[in-house]
């Protein structure tokens, strides 16, 4: 099966398929195994250490840290894919038809759009929209979508016009074949390599800036748990108290990241044209 | 040349767009500036007549394209407004903060640079040895775990094992050199050890490619020394595509500060900018913003002149 010779190919990236799925069926199934109630206050119960009735012990007000850590993995796990798939679809698409149309009004517009776009650092685009857009989770998945499309823009176009350059593209022309045609039948289908490519490398960066805004509080406001809330909480007020708080979400984050990295990585291996035959 | 040209043109026309945006965002807003100083932080009660009047006073019910205009044109001047949350000159929240975050972002890139080349020189030499496992795994963390996590982790470790404080206010730099960089120097070097491995991959590939070189079988068939073969031959051009790498990484180091300043209470841009998205503060924001984008730009042209300027082939055209 195509899975098993991926497993033997790319150690490394099955690996971090298998930290992915980790992370996927915690965001999945934390309604089922969550054992309390992620926002409930367990008076009297504050700053308790790992282990006991609370396994991974509680925070500031009494909160479970597991159930919290659960919750907290379908937010970040729905934004930082919801924004990837959003934001490198559009971009990309918009990408392969600018790259098409290369030199055209369409082309050159978006350009300059692009451009103006990426004169801001990924972070403070995504901070400056998740702010302006309010602090919710759709307007956090706004907010990254919009910070990577140009840059998916920028890598499909590239794409595109090496595509368009190719020999069978000009034979296809001079028996006649539509513009369309072209488009979607011998241009499209080689720019669905590098779309898979900065897709998936992508995510493991969109959960990093999700949880880099929660942490400077422009994510979902408390009670509501992101991983990124839970580590700025902890941080600014008790970390010497309850060094627990610190390092179990930043646990979560890395390791997510990291599956996520490897498997871009993986992907990238195999799909990237010019590391093919080696 | 005219690739320069060009660019430099570019250049406004990139920096007027990119204010639009900022423009355009910070205006669909809910909830305005005028709201902001009335409820005092959600606390005072206003009568929509006083409401009027504010925003009367700071020109806020003129149309928005009259006041981009006016706005633009201030800019021009280099009048950057008056904050008006804050009720201080946007300059003075400038000078305040910039000189810090600038400092920091600096500091960190310089130890970018000297961790990840180094880092990636040797994990190249030494390709396939223990010391390039060992520090694989060292890259890859550094990429996967959150620079404020491991921010966090060393506060945690240095309240812990030395019962350390993070400091309230900075020391200026012409003041007291020694205590201000004794400050600065963990965040930075946090910052600048998740920029070093990046920059330590590209350099471990391009070294890699480098090391494959003919020229370079030469260097050691004549009996030169690693080291000298490394450092007379091979690092020139292995560091071409890092360095730019490392100059177009600077916009992101920058934001990077900025969230670091949070944990290690460094009064820089940081605070002031997220405060000021918080309220609303248009002036501020924007100023701040175009700011920063106009920091992006230009160090991005000075990277593409030094790459036109160090990469030999194009040199000598």
């Amino acid at each position: 099966m195509a899975v098993g010779s991926f497993a033997r190919r790319k150690p490394l990236g099955f690996f971090g398929a298998l930290l992915i799925m980790a992370s996927v069926s915690a965001a999945l199934l934390a309604p089922i195994i969550a054992p309390h109630d992620p926002v409930e206050i367990f008076f009297g119960k504050e700053f308790r250490a790992p282990g006991g009735e609370f396994l991974l012990g509680t925070d500031k007000y009494g909160r479970d840290v597991l159930s919290r850590l659960l919750y907290g993995a379908r937010i970040s796990l729905s934004v930082g894919l919801a924004s990837v798939a959003l934001g490198a679809t559009v971009g990309s698409f918009i990408g392969v038809l600018s790259g098409f149309l290369a030199g055209s009004t369409f082309d050159t517009m978006f350009q300059r759009l692009v451009d103006a776009l990426m004169a801001f650092p990924t972070l403070i685009l995504a901070l400056i929209l998740s702010v302006a857009l309010g602090a919710s989770v759709g307007s956090v998945i706004t907010a990254i979508s919009l910070s990577f499309a140009p840059q998916a823009l920028r890598v499909l176009r590239s794409a595109a016009i090496s595509a368009r350059e190719a020999q069978y593209v000009e034979a296809a022309r001079a028996i006649g074949c539509t513009t369309p045609r072209v488009f979607f039948l011998h241009v499209l289908p080689q720019c669905v390599a590098p779309y898979l490519i900065i897709g998936t490398a992508m995510l493991g960066q969109a959960i990093t800036i999700e949880s880099a805004i929660s942490f400077v509080g422009a994510g979902p406001p408390p009670p509501t748990a992101t991983w990124g809330n839970m580590l700025a909480e902890a941080v600014r007020h008790y970390a010497e108290r309850a060094p627990w708080l610190v390092i179990l979400p930043g646990l979560a984050i890395s390791l997510t990241v990291y599956g996520f990295n490897l498997l871009g990585d993986a992907v990238r291996d195999v799909l990237d044209p010019r590391l093919r035959g080696h | 040349m005219s690739y320069i040209v060009r660019r430099l043109f570019l250049l406004p026309v990139t920096l007027i767009l990119a204010s639009i945006l900022i423009f355009g965002v910070l205006r669909i807003l809910p909830g305005d500036v005028a709201q902001a100083i009335l409820s005092q932080g959600g606390e005072g009660r206003y009568t929509e007549q006083e409401y009027q009047a504010l925003r009367q006073q700071l020109g806020l019910d003129r149309p928005l394209y009259v006041q981009y205009a006016s706005w633009l044109w201030d800019m021009v001047r280099l009048d950057l407004g008056t904050s008006m949350y804050l009720k201080t000159p946007v300059v003075k929240e400038l000078a305040r903060g910039l000189p810090l975050t600038f400092e920091l972002a600096l500091i960190a890139w310089l130890f970018s640079m000297a961790i990840g080349i180094t880092m990636g020189v040797i994990t190249a030499v030494r390709q396939d040895t223990w010391v390039d496992y060992v520090l694989r795994i060292v890259t890859i963390s550094g990429v996967a775990m959150p620079a404020y996590w491991t921010g966090s982790l060393v506060i945690l470790l240095l309240m812990v094992a030395f019962a350390w404080l993070p400091p309230v206010g900075v020391v200026p730099l012409w003041q007291d050199p020694w205590a201000n960089l004794q400050q600065f120097i963990f965040p930075a070097l946090i910052i600048g050890f998740h920029q070093a491995v990046i920059i330590a991959r590209m350099t471990r590939s391009t070294m890699l490619e480098v090391l494959r070189q003919d020229y370079m079988r030469t260097a050691w068939a004549k009996g030169l020394g690693l080291v000298t073969g490394v450092r007379r031959h091979a690092l020139k051009n292995a560091l071409i595509p890092v360095v730019t790498l490392s100059g177009y990484q600077f916009g992101n180091l920058m934001a990077g500060a900025l969230v670091m300043e949070f944990i290690f209470t460094i009064p820089g841009l940081g605070r002031t900018l997220f405060e000021a998205i918080n309220v609303r503060d248009y002036p501020l924001v924007q100023a701040l913003v175009v700011f920063t984008a106009l920091i992006f730009v230009v160090s991005n042209l000075l990277v593409d002149i030094a790459y036109g300027w160090l990469n030999p082939k194009v040199r000598y055209r």
